[in-house]
């Protein structure tokens, strides 16, 4: 009876933070002075203005989606699969853009584009000023979020590539070379996770909103953003969103299905074997330069311009003092969202697991959809849901923020506990059962520390895009209630681009401590 | 001229000696078992021998060429004309059966026309003729298991190494596809090293036995 109370209650609080809030939204997107109406949707069917921005979102995604395919599987297979030197520590640095708010990324570039810019030094005048051109619209929208998501197709490549049966691959090897195992075996196998990265990178950048806004890309979710912020039209700005909501569910729909139909599953790797690895041979050296060029063009290049823009203490003196309480705050709600969500999260993988609730399936695939739908329209969501006499106490503190994070942030820690959970043995259950011990001591005593490591990596990624969140902190936070990627945000406008590097600095340096002790756990593992 | 010898292999894997000192000649055309518990190093050899991994000291040469030596393959896997058999089968899950046969000789260049003539001769020998266009999720253990068998022998190597390809299956299956390889190997004459614990595996098939434990050879003889 406890255990399907608590599992209830995780599901629960799953509903309520994000179910709850998408479908209030749209609920309130069909009513006008009170009544029911289309017209919202009629207006956005009816305007040319409407069909360019869902191009322009439309066109802005596949590229990065394309680029970011393009780049991150080739880039996954050597760092993951090949004898390459410092293949950890090149892993680390393509990874920084992620961590970091995207909008840090077209700051850093604006900055090395910029007349005071690093890049000065090494290239001439007439060639900065035609970067600097082409920068602001779809090409540096394109560039700076090819770079940020980069990483997803990556990354999962390089853990894809651990679930492969490694004798699908050795038996491969005693007939062919390994740019034909690759082709035929190793990439046809994980095929599925990689569709998914790509739609992942896709639905995530179809509701980016802080790039193209900074680089005056007009789309749907910074149009979606202004009718909200400047005009408050509540109606117009949630039947902006809708679209991308619904292509965001399509999508992950037809990707699910079609993961289903061609999902490959692997044995786990038997202890004493290692995984065969591609040896590069006279080619090494020349992909280790190519790899680290990359790394240094489009993550050290920027970031380095960001840290020489704000060479100056009394500059980080001023932002300390500035954003000083708003960085405390941010650790403090990331921190509140990622203890909640590494309890949420273990209490939904044992649920998925176990397929303890009827709607288990729906968990997951909720989850995997409010982390995908844009952060926009889960904060307006939010605010439709909460914003109302009896709900002010949650509408007016912190709890939205919190609330948003549970709801955007939960598939990353169940997923990532899942994985573990997997992996251990349903009869050490069973064997703790038989002894006598209840659900909630086999949780506490067998399952929890058996999973520690993973709940542990789940805490520190949660936590670190809780503290990176812009989307839906931007859209929902109350009065004092401002994180640091809201105050940087919203003093770009109009305070000093020397200030507005430190800060951004401060930024980069609060993530990078703890995602250094994620990737130090997750190279031990 | 031994197919395969072993001179002073040892092996290491993860800090822990797993192979020492081995020393092993294997002759050609014979039926080598390779018997043992879990844990004494015989799926390392066979690795080994196949070329996944290389020694930390000695030297492996396959029809008297050096194919490994400490540290180094100095012929790759796909180099060595090996069949295998992996014990899990290994059968790759997004080919159908004739793909699984198909890939090991488009790999090595064999005109179209040619492969299909030779994995229908393949198939026909193994009894799956009308199995072609299945997946492996299709199919039954003992099916699987033939196509593994035949996927290793298509290309007509020379030398083929199993892995305890048998150990899944019941007992009566297990005989029965003993006496088939048996037949095969008689039939088309390559050499086989296959691993196992079962003793009476080790009856139906070989021709030559050699014991292991703890990463050393305890006996090595002919059956009589």
């Amino acid at each position: 009876m406890i255990k399907r109370l608590i599992l209830w209650a995780a599901a629960l609080v799953l509903f309520i933070s994000g179910v709850l809030p998408v479908l209030s939204m749209f609920y309130s997107s069909l009513l006008l002075d009170g009544h029911f109406s289309f017209s919202n949707y009629l207006h956005i069917f009816s305007s040319e203005r409407e069909w360019i921005l869902l191009k322009n979102s439309l066109t802005l995604a596949f590229l990065v989606s394309l680029i970011s395919l393009f780049l991150g599987v080739p880039l996954g297979l050597l760092l993951g699969k090949a004898d390459i030197p410092f293949k950890r520590q090149l892993s680390l640095i393509l990874c920084i853009p992620i961590l970091i708010p995207p909008y840090i990324m077209a700051v850093s570039v604006d900055n090395c584009l910029g007349q005071e810019g690093i890049l000065r030094l090494f290239l001439p005048g007439w060639v900065l000023r035609s970067l600097s051109d082409h920068y602001f619209g779809l090409g540096g929208s394109v560039f700076v979020l090819s770079t940020v998501y980069l990483p997803i197709p990556m990354l999962l490549t390089i853990c894809l590539l651990k679930n492969v049966n490694p004798s699908l691959e050795e038996a491969a090897r005693l007939c062919a070379k390994w740019p034909l195992v690759l082709k035929e075996i190793t990439l046809p196998i994980i095929r599925p996770g990689l569709t998914l990265s790509a739609l992942l990178v896709f639905v995530l950048c179809l509701g980016e909103f802080s790039v193209p806004s900074y680089l005056r890309y007009q789309v749907f979710s910074v149009e979606s953003f202004t009718q909200f912020s400047a005009v408050y039209d509540f109606g117009s700005a949630t039947a902006q969103s809708m679209p991308l909501a619904v292509i965001a569910l399509l999508l992950l729909v037809a990707e699910s299905r079609y993961s289903r139909k061609n999902l490959f599953l692997s044995t786990p790797l038997v202890s004493g074997t290692k995984r065969l690895e591609i040896a590069l041979g006279k080619s090494r050296p020349y992909l280790f330069i190519l790899v680290s060029c990359l790394a240094f063009l489009i993550v050290i290049v920027p970031l380095l311009s960001l840290f020489y823009s704000s060479l100056d203490l009394s500059i980080y003196e001023e932002a300390i003092k500035v954003a000083g309480d708003a960085l405390l705050r941010s650790f403090f709600y990331a921190f509140l969202g990622a203890s909640l969500l590494a309890v949420l999260g273990f209490l939904s993988a044992y649920t998925i697991k176990n397929r303890q609730i009827w709607c288990w399936r729906l968990v997951d695939m909720t989850s995997l959809f409010l982390f995908a739908i844009p952060g926009t329209v889960l904060g307006i969501g939010l605010i439709a849901t909460w914003n109302n006499p009896w709900t002010q106490f949650v509408y007016s503190s912190l709890l939205i923020i919190v609330l948003g994070y549970l709801a955007r942030y939960h598939v990353l820690s169940s997923r990532i506990i899942l994985s573990q959970l997997h992996l251990i043995s349903p009869s050490m259950e069973e064997a703790a059962q038989l002894a006598g011990a209840g659900w909630l001591s086999r949780m506490v005593f067998i399952l929890a520390p058996l999973s520690k490591r993973a709940i542990m990596a789940a805490w520190l990624c949660v936590f670190l895009f809780c503290l990176r969140d812009t989307d839906i902190s931007l859209i929902v936070y109350p009065p004092g209630c401002e994180t640091l990627p809201v105050r940087i945000f919203t003093l770009m406008a109009n305070g000093s681009p020397g200030l507005i590097s430190g800060l951004c600095m401060l930024m980069v340096v609060s993530v990078l401590v703890p995602a250094s002790i994620l990737w130090h756990l997750r190279w031990r593992r | 001229m031994a197919e395969v010898k072993l001179k002073s292999i040892t092996k290491y894997l993860d800090g822990r000696l797993v192979l020492k000192d081995i020393d092993l000649e294997i002759e050609k055309g014979a039926r080598l078992v390779l018997l043992g518990p879990s844990g004494c190093g015989k799926t390392t050899l066979l690795r080994l021998i196949a070329g996944f991994i290389a020694p930390d000291e000695g030297e492996i040469f396959i029809s008297g060429k050096m194919v490994s030596k400490a540290g180094e393959i100095v012929v790759p896997p796909e180099e060595r004309g090996i069949g295998f058999v992996f014990q899990d089968l290994a059968l790759w899950p997004h080919m159908s059966v004739y793909k699984n046969l198909e890939f090991v000789l488009k790999a090595q260049g064999m005109p179209k026309a040619k492969r299909k003539e030779r994995i229908k001769k393949m198939l026909e020998m193994v009894g799956l003729k009308d199995l072609s266009s299945r997946m492996p999720a299709q199919l039954s253990g003992g099916q699987q298991q033939r196509v593994a068998l035949a996927r290793a022998l298509v290309s007509r190597p020379s030398l083929v190494l199993m892995d305890e390809p048998l150990s899944s299956l019941d007992w009566d299956l297990r005989a029965h596809l003993a006496k088939r390889i048996c037949k095969l190997q008689e039939e088309i004459g390559f050499t086989m090293v296959y691993v196992t614990h079962d003793r009476e595996e080790t009856r139906q098939l070989a021709t030559q036995v050699v014991v292991m434990k703890n990463g050393t050879i305890k006996g090595n003889g002919e059956k009589s």
